[in-house]
């Protein structure tokens, strides 16, 4: 029923367990990154649009990314590690990520199609890309934004007898 | 977190610190991360047997002993309840 856990996945969950990623999987901090992940969004395509400086935004869309791994050392990588590499807690969260953004996603998807169109035409071309981007990223990165907001604090992380 | 309601209360705690086990440790055994038996002390998830049944073995104790439905009683009301019954 289970498949073996690859070299990838063992790579992986060494990774998302090493004592300085750990330091990213408190409430206070996972909350942070979600809303700084949200404001860079907003930065990405008001800035450009506030200042009328195309390229204002390219900054923030390159932020986006360490942001996105920022994320994911939070909630241990549960969305990005290979599931058979997690245990059963990990896969129930994982699990759990995926289905809480399955409506959420399909709006975003919806909303994008219909609205997308028209709105990459109106911007200029540097903010349309990033935000495509950004968009494209939101949409994949969903499971991960919305578990870091509803993760509970973990009491006794950083504690020697953990 | 899943929305179930009920809780699971367990002895593990109790049992690490009287072998002087870390959260490590005990996940090791029980071959998970050490979050998650933070996550079951703290009656945030219910394991699976396969969890229950290898911590029963690892601590020679029965399932019940370890894991409960309804809180487990203070240890000074078995004692007293052994003395008196």
């Amino acid at each position: 029923m289970t498949n073996p856990e690859s070299a990838y996945g063992r790579y992986m969950k060494r990774t998302f367990s090493h004592p300085m990623v750990e330091r990213f999987q408190t409430r206070r901090v996972r909350r942070l990154l979600v809303v700084a992940m949200l404001a860079n969004t907003a930065l990405i395509v008001g800035l450009p649009l506030l200042t009328g400086i195309d390229w204002l935004g390219v900054p923030f869309f390159l932020a986006f990314f360490p942001l996105a791994g920022m994320l994911n050392m939070s909630v241990r990588g549960v969305t990005e590690i290979p599931l058979s590499s997690l245990d059963e807690h990990q896969a129930q969260l994982r699990l759990f990520s995926f289905s809480m953004a399955y409506y959420p996603a399909i709006a975003l998807a919806l909303l994008a199609g219909i609205f997308g169109p028209q709105l990459i035409e109106t911007l200029p071309a540097p903010v349309a890309v990033c935000l495509g981007g950004v968009a494209g990223g939101t949409l994949l990165g969903l499971p991960a934004l919305l578990l870091a907001w509803r993760l509970p604090d973990e009491d006794g992380l950083m504690d020697e007898d953990a | 977190m899943t929305g179930r309601e009920t809780r699971l209360h367990t002895r593990l705690p109790m049992l690490r610190a009287e072998r002087g086990m870390s959260r490590r440790e005990l996940a090791e055994a029980l071959g998970v991360h050490y979050q998650t038996i933070g996550y079951i002390e703290r009656g945030e998830y219910m394991p699976s047997m396969e969890i229950g049944l290898k911590a029963a073995a690892l601590f020679s104790l029965p399932v019940e002993a370890i894991f409960s439905l309804e809180p487990f009683p203070t240890l000074d009301g078995e004692a007293l309840m052994r003395r008196t019954g």
